[in-house]
């Protein structure tokens, strides 16, 4: 450096040198913009989401099926969609969803078998899967397969009274558990399993003897009522619609998916009750939870129904 | 010792140019107010939002955002704003203090005026459809209050021998900017394009009541027994139309650039300065200005903003924005035309434009079964005080620059379920800190 001085020229040696710092470290903030601008399976999801929303059913599997090469796992994740909208990263779920809307339903069930066997959606996700498989299989002209619900419906047949707008279906329950994950059979004369994750609470860890089944009875009362609520409000929902329907709303006529669903989501709130109302009985939390959760996604899927056919 | 009273007596005698903007009512060097992004988040990460615009407050921040959306949106937010306004109080501005009186003090004792405000500061709905988005908004674009008084300032006469004081002043000022308006967003090549137009309403009221000095010219100010020696107001309750135009650029999720555009409409304002007092007339009145066509200029404002998240968890956003506050001043009205015994030109007062720099970051923790964000950031604010350059040294005193200004801001979020979504921010610098809080709805 000195020699450059020396030489009373300008160093541009020496001013190259000062400089790279300077280079390096744009090279490498510009690497990694470039870098991280790529596309991963967080950015397919979210056009995935997006093209769900404007109803672009073709798009959002194009996309989502992208997510699902990049990221195979179903995790549950909170990805960002856009601010603070966030989604749960369950891409076998929304394509069933692309899928049943484009009525391709052997890809639609497809999809949502694989999304319950990653074990990630929640209840109510859960619950809205049932009704859309319960679609799809009527219209492929296979078994209905409800929800098989604790209790009273171990002998394989359901007494299920026919749900309104059901009444050309027998309904029975299928042991093998189409619509639900296998479950644990439970036993009367024990405590139920703790859920996995599902309950609040956890038996195995309250210390004995300071009123755990106390605990228990009184959270299960409290999810009890909760069903109940969903139950008679889906019920509410439900017969106004059929109301609708047997009137001739235009928006029935011209779309018989609305139909379908509406007969499915009754399916649903039947399960529901059935299964509220055996485990119940049994003390079995888990499965008055899962009756919450399917009433309140029928209730869910009751309402959309209503704005798709206003009031 | 000869002591002038410095007072209003000068007037506008002269024809008046077609149109005016502020005028050397003391009171305008004081007014505080900057044009900050709506929204809590926006407001958390020091303002920086024009690269992300990403839910309803982009109908006023960049309407280019609203495409982002794809799900209707309510947005409500509520500010409250801490201001701490100073003035030339009392003392001495040159010379040596007589020990007269309240002349004792050498050099110049700034005052602070507190006022606090609080509203609804912005209200948006935003409809997306597959192609456009429209959307319907509300913002408080400025809200300032202050009042104060002052003791009245000795200094060396420039035109002769002796002192001269500033008459003691009781002030308020009270400016309001609102607006409501429709924004519509569509695509234009590889850019999202937002058009704003919207009824923008301003209602100014300042006024200011100068006392003699009842006793003594080196005695303390009273305001209860001085007898009021001239007033003057400015007056606004006009609307007009205004509009932002945006543009925004997303080379993917991750990294973003907004362009905006925010034209600020001319405003009637009256501007009135007489003797005496409005509530105690001391015939016969004369009334030095009476100027109903003069104008109040709001500023236009231009930025450019990057946003850039290298993860689901972290962005980063980077804005800088153009404040154009010196056309406030473009068409500057002199109501004192002689101070001091010297003239005052409009060309002596100075508004700079403000180039604000502004940096936010955002961190999500997303594998929270409801998304908690922390938000954190700050922003330059340059000086925009009228000030004089040239001119009387006594109106130097009244109009006096300000200092430089940094703002730090920090603020958290929340998502509660998935369509429903609360923040909450506070800015906070020398002259004014800001709370906010805002709720939004996605159906």
């Amino acid at each position: 450096m000195g020699g450059c001085r020396d030489r009373g020229a300008p160093c541009r040696g020496h001013t190259a040198a000062r400089l790279r710092p300077v280079f390096l470290v744009a090279t490498a903030l510009l690497a990694t913009i470039a870098r991280s601008a790529t596309a991963g399976y967080p950015e397919s999801f979210r056009a995935g989401i997006i093209a769900i929303d404007k109803k672009d059913w073709a798009r959002a599997a194009q996309a989502l099926e992208q997510a699902i090469d990049l990221q195979p796992r179903e995790t549950g994740k909170n990805l960002r969609i856009y601010g603070m909208r966030f989604e749960r990263y369950l891409p076998y779920y929304y394509l069933g969803l692309a899928h049943y809307r484009m009525r391709d339903c052997d890809k639609a069930l497809q999809a949502f078998e694989t999304a319950r066997d990653h074990g990630a959606l929640g209840g109510i996700l859960r619950g809205r899967v049932e009704i859309y498989s319960d679609v799809c299989r009527q219209r492929l002209g296979r078994p209905l397969v409800v929800s098989q619900p604790a209790g009273p419906s171990r002998s394989g047949v359901s007494s299920s009274p026919a749900a309104p707008g059901s009444s050309r279906v027998a309904t029975a329950t299928s042991p093998s558990g189409g619509g639900d994950p296998p479950r644990a059979k439970p036993n009367p004369s024990t405590p139920p399993a703790p859920p996995s994750g599902s309950s609040p609470l956890n038996a195995s860890t309250q210390p004995s003897g300071i009123g755990t089944g106390e605990v228990r009875q009184q959270q299960l009362s409290k999810v009890s009522r909760e069903a109940e609520e969903l139950l008679r409000r889906g019920r509410e929902l439900a017969a106004k619609l059929e109301q609708r329907r047997h009137a001739g709303a235009t928006a029935f006529r011209r779309d018989p998916d609305l139909a379908e669903e509406l007969a499915a989501a009754n399916r649903l709130l039947s399960s529901a009750s059935f299964r509220l109302e055996g485990s119940r009985r049994e003390g079995d939390l888990d499965g008055v939870e899962r009756a919450r959760d399917q009433a309140e996604a029928a209730c869910q899927v009751l309402k959309e129904l209503q704005a798709a056919v206003g009031r | 010792m000869r002591l002038t009273m410095v007072t209003a007596l000068a007037v506008a005698l002269l024809a008046a140019p077609a149109a005016w903007a502020q005028t050397d009512d003391e009171v305008n060097a004081a007014v505080q107010f900057n044009f900050s992004t709506p929204g809590a988040r926006s407001l958390a990460m020091g303002g920086a939002f024009l690269g992300s615009v990403d839910d309803a407050t982009a109908a006023y921040a960049n309407p280019a955002g609203l495409l982002q959306l794809t799900e209707p949106e309510v947005l409500v937010e509520g500010r409250r704003w801490r201001y701490s306004t100073q003035f030339a109080d009392r003392g001495r501005a040159s010379g040596v203090p007589t020990g007269f009186g309240v002349d004792t003090v050498a050099g110049v004792e700034l005052g602070t005026a507190e006022s606090e405000l609080s509203g609804i500061s912005y209200a948006a709905f935003v409809y997306p459809r597959p192609r456009w988005a429209w959307a319907a908004f509300y913002h408080q674009t400025a809200k300032f209050q202050t009042a104060f008084e002052t003791g009245g300032i000795f200094a060396e006469s420039q035109s002769g021998p002796g002192d001269v004081r500033l008459l003691p002043i009781q002030t308020f000022y009270d400016l309001d900017v609102s607006q409501a308006g429709l924004a519509v967003a569509g695509r234009w090549g590889g850019w999202a394009v937002g058009l704003a137009v919207s009824d923008v309403s301003l209602r100014l009221d300042s006024f200011t009541q100068r006392y003699d000095l009842p006793t003594s010219s080196y005695g303390p100010a009273d305001f209860r027994r001085g007898t009021p020696a001239n007033f003057q107001t400015q007056q606004a309750d006009s609307d007009e139309v205004g509009f932002v135009l945006g543009l925004r650029w997303d080379r993917s999720e991750k990294v973003s650039l907004g362009l905006v555009y925010r034209y600020g409409p001319e405003f009637d304002l009256a501007v009135l300065s007489s003797s005496d007092s409005p509530g105690v007339p001391v015939p016969p009145r004369v009334i030095f200005t009476d100027k109903p066509d003069a104008v109040f200029n709001l500023p236009d404002v231009a930025g450019l903003g990057l946003t850039f998240r290298p993860s689901q968890a972290w962005t980063v956003t980077f804005d800088v924005d153009w404040v154009g506050y010196s056309q406030l001043n473009e068409k500057f009205f002199v109501i004192f035309e002689e101070v001091d015994g010297l003239p005052v030109q409009a060309e002596d007062f100075v508004l700079d434009d403000a180039t604000e720099v502004h940096l936010g970051f955002e961190y999500v923790w997303t594998h929270l079964r409801t998304p908690i964000a922390l938000r954190f950031g700050g922003w330059y604010d340059p000086d925009h005080r009228l000030r004089t350059e040239t001119g009387p040294a006594l109106n130097a005193v009244r109009f006096f620059p300000g200092d430089d200004e940094i703002h730090y801001s920090a603020g958290l979020g929340w998502v509660l379920g998935s369509h429903f979504q609360v923040d909450a921010a506070a800015d906070f610098s020398d002259i004014v800190d800001t709370a906010s809080v805002s709720a939004a709805v996605r159906f």
